[in-house]
């Protein structure tokens, strides 16, 4: 009797030992310190590792006039020679990421090391120290100079200068050895204790972490930073742009279509409208592989009015003009199709299905919340969901796929090869 | 046998029996043959992660990539890349590409340009079965005409044309041809034009019997599966697979490196920048050498805390910096590649002599406990993304806490070692330099 008391206590145990699996996704948790700083988790205990970052509403759009390159020095000295050690000591992987519009801290680490990295971290973000300020420089403009092999590079700034020709901030975003020159180690410190201060702060961890425990750690760490001021960030609402042709020596060559959503439209469906996109311009790939060797679509800006782009890069043996005039075909076409609840039925179940791969993808999760943050948009809205879909009945889509394609263009950069007429 | 002897038994055959339940189950990760239909085996790995809806897959076919390719056809492993997944079933490409889509079949990743030729997928689990089924049909016979083979054919002038654009590329093209003369190792990873034009379909169809078969293949699955799923999934996707078809085995490595041991390389349009790679060939590494590698690496030329000529410390030389380790099967390659401007190369060039004639002497090892404890403390964590973890768990598993003084010195000479070193320089109009080689 005994015996076999145990040997059910013993199954019994394993049922509740091995049967149960660890907490699954329940969502985000969102919330703010007293300080202002926001904070937002999405437990995943799928692996052992935390995925942090610290995301600053502060870009290289955000420099003062003629000191274009601050942020960059800013991003490099962010973290600093004794505070690199200690991280890597605690075996945290990070690296800080100066942006257009943002700059971020991003770290992996083991979950038990969560608590030591936010007290490297906070005991050093209040203040800068400029190491090495004429060594970077120099190195900036090296990095420059051999940019001019990077086609992508040099479209950036074309891309800055042209959005940026009636917004002194956004023309921010470039910087040169004159730029560069001008900028003295108090300058950095000045932009720094200006700007990132008093700058929204957001925190997003995704991965093994229970809410918790990170409350916990908030309250020790981050909480005890200064408050932190509500701040409006310079948007881009810019409806003047030029179109741009560049004939060069470098070899990359591609059309870039850049489509304007206005503020209003960014934060509703254009997410449906990205993956009717990206789902379609797959079907123009397919049935123009002969034509295309590679495209890709990404948002080139997010703050205020949103920046899209589609680049398309033509086969070397195929003229430029026969690419856009079947892309000018696809875009009419899918701007005059009608949109019937069939076709957003498929685009529900695709959408579905990406999101399924993202939940495997803790960088993917990341990366989407950071683009939501940047949009004005809630973590959550990154899950797609029926009411998504039920929004864009009626021929919403097709209306705002009208909008944004056809009267939305933006402006268009043509890249010629040294070969092409 | 009385009651307490029958408690004992009772408890042992309790614990066999969750043991087994747990060994069935899979909770632990293996690397084992797993025999398939046909009474044949495969060599498998499975990684376990749970509560996890997607299952990554990588099929590695050994010594089928483009670095085992003869130099006359140099690039077929990419062209065939081009072509595998392109036609299945009888369906046309986009037909295909369709029904990849609705079988949950994403991130697919074919990489030809080394060794191995990879194939990687993610699928959503609960269409695994069907998806498998699907590709099986490829892994047995890639459907292609000549017209195909002529489509992917045309892709290659986009990729040769970005190869003879980047400095990088034509200073690493160029210091592999050094490293390792008259062996594949040394020949454009990419291919050339006239070997790309030459490829035949006779020759892609041959090359395909000879390369694929279950006995060079390795199977890697990360995701929340069972051994017995492992198992209905490779007989669904491989039992079509033809089995030994004798894989002609990689040529083997010549010990010479060229008797050149710099070169110029002239590009006009670099301004004044000027980029110098350095590359050290290191044929032989034990488990505790390749760990000490990462450690000393990982330290030495670390921006913020290495003082290795680079990054910020570098006697007030501004640079662009990087370094990255090739790891094939027959040699390994580490390269360290810098851009200064042009009026400081011969002041970096000696600052690199001097910095690496400390370094090859070095008996001081005090500060690479710190790379030693970096390791250690990454040691359980696995990366964000499904696709890194083999690689995280393999750089874990090396044995750091077995390095010791008499590793690093052995790797340093390794690392430091001035005949297995060669170096190319790339800008405009840059005159050789007198420095000898670190």
């Amino acid at each position: 009797m005994t015996a076999r008391f145990l040997l059910l206590a013993l199954l019994f145990s394993f049922r509740v030992t091995f049967g149960q699996s660890p907490a699954a996704e329940n969502g985000f948790q969102e919330y703010k310190l007293p300080n202002g700083v926001k904070v937002i988790l999405l437990e995943n205990f799928r692996l052992p590792v935390a995925l942090v970052g610290i995301i600053f509403d502060v870009g290289s759009f955000d420099a003062p006039p003629n000191k274009n390159g601050v942020a960059s020095i800013v991003a490099a000295n962010i973290v600093n020679g004794e505070m690199h050690r200690r991280l890597k000591s605690l075996g945290v992987s990070y690296g800080v990421n100066p942006m257009k519009e943002y700059t971020e801290i991003l770290a992996q680490m083991h979950p038990r090391r969560l608590e030591e990295f936010f007290a490297v971290i906070c005991g050093n973000i209040s203040e800068i120290s400029v190491e090495n300020l004429e060594i970077l420089k120099k190195q900036m403009i090296v990095d420059g100079k051999l940019a001019s092999h990077q086609l992508n590079h040099i479209l950036e700034n074309v891309v800055c200068a042209n959005v940026g020709a009636k917004n002194a901030n956004i023309a921010g975003g470039i910087f040169n050895e004159k730029s560069l020159s001008s900028i003295t180690g108090d300058d950095v410190k000045r932009f720094f204790a200006d700007r990132y201060r008093d700058c929204r702060l957001a925190v997003v961890v995704v991965g093994a972490v229970d809410g918790d425990t990170l409350k916990k750690i908030m309250g020790t760490t981050l909480c005890k930073l200064g408050r932190r001021k509500e701040t409006s960030a310079n948007v881009f609402q810019n409806r003047d742009f030029r179109d741009i042709h560049i004939k060069s020596k470098y070899v990359d060559r591609g059309v870039w279509y850049f489509y304007h959503i206005p503020q209003r439209d960014s934060a509703a469906a254009s997410e449906e409208f990205l993956l009717l996109l990206n789902w379609r311009l797959f079907d123009f790939f397919l049935k123009h592989d002969r034509l295309i060797y590679d495209y890709d679509v990404r948002d080139v800006m997010n703050r205020g009015d949103r920046l899209l782009s589609v680049c398309l890069r033509p086969r070397m043996d195929v003229p430029m003009e026969k690419l856009q005039m079947a892309y000018d075909v696809f875009v009419h076409r899918l701007c005059k199709v009608a949109v019937s609840d069939e076709y957003l039925g498929k685009i529900a179940k695709l959408g579905y299905q990406e999101e399924q791969f993202a939940r495997s993808n803790l960088s993917e999760v990341y990366a989407n919340v950071r683009n939501a943050l940047l949009n004005g948009r809630a973590a959550d809205s990154i899950w797609r969901t029926e009411k998504n879909i039920e929004n864009l009945k009626g021929g919403r889509l097709k209306s705002l796929a009208e909008k944004i394609l056809g009267k939305g263009l933006a402006f268009k950069i043509t890249t010629r090869y040294k070969s092409d007429k | 046998m009385n009651q307490k002897q029958k408690t004992i038994v009772s408890i042992v055959a309790a614990v066999v029996i969750v043991g087994a339940v747990l060994w069935i189950k899979g909770f632990r990760h293996f690397s084992e043959p797993v025999s398939i239909k046909n009474g044949l085996s495969v060599r498998t790995s499975l990684i376990r992660v749970k509560n996890n809806s997607v299952l990554y897959v990588k099929c590695r076919f050994r010594d089928a990539g483009v670095l085992q390719n003869s130099a006359d056809k140099r690039g077929i492993s990419a062209v065939l890349g081009l072509l595998m997944f392109r036609k299945i079933n009888g369906l046309s490409p986009e037909e295909t590409k369709e029904k990849l889509l609705e079988l949950g079949l994403k991130h697919f990743s074919l990489h030809t340009f080394e060794d191995d030729f990879e194939i990687s997928f993610q699928c959503l689990e609960d269409k695994a079965p069907e998806a498998m089924r699907f590709l099986s049909a490829a892994f047995r016979r890639p459907e292609f005409t000549k017209n195909d083979l002529e489509f992917a054919k045309g892709a290659f002038p986009n990729l040769l044309e970005v190869d003879v654009s980047s400095p990088q590329e034509l200073v690493l093209e160029k210091l592999m041809a050094l490293l390792y003369p008259s062996h594949s190792y040394g020949l454009s990873n990419t291919g050339t034009d006239q070997a790309i034009s030459s490829i035949t379909f006779d020759d892609v169809d041959g090359f395909m019997k000879t390369h694929f078969s279950r006995d060079n293949l390795e199977v890697l699955f990360v995701g929340n599966v069972s051994r017995f799923d492992v198992r209905r999934y490779l007989d669904a996707l491989l039992t079509e697979l033809p089995a030994a078809n004798s894989p002609q085995p990689a040529a083997e490595i010549n010990q010479e490196l060229s008797e050149e041991e710099a070169s110029v390389i002239n590009k006009q349009n670099m301004e004044d920048v000027v980029g110098i790679m350095t590359g050290v060939r290191i044929d032989h590494l034990t488990d505790a050498e390749r760990a000490a590698l990462h450690m000393l690496i990982d330290t030495l030329y670390d921006e913020k805390i290495g003082d290795f000529p680079s990054g910020l410390r570098s006697r007030n030389i501004a640079n662009s910096v990087g370094h990255f380790f090739l790891r094939r099967s027959l040699s390994n390659v580490f390269c360290f590649f810098v851009f200064v401007e042009k009026k400081d190369l011969e002041k970096y060039l000696e600052y690199l002599e001097e910095k690496s004639n400390q370094y090859r002497g070095m008996t001081d090892f005090g500060k690479l406990e710190m790379a030693k404890d970096y390791f250690m403390a990454q040691f359980h964590t696995g990366f964000a993304d499904l696709s890194d973890v083999e690689e995280h768990r393999r750089i874990n598993a090396l044995p750091f806490s077995r390095v010791n003084g008499r590793t690093l010195a052995r790797v340093l000479l390794k690392l430091f070692d001035p005949s297995k070193t060669r170096r190319v320089i790339i800008g405009n109009a840059v005159k050789p330099s007198t420095r000898t080689l670190p």
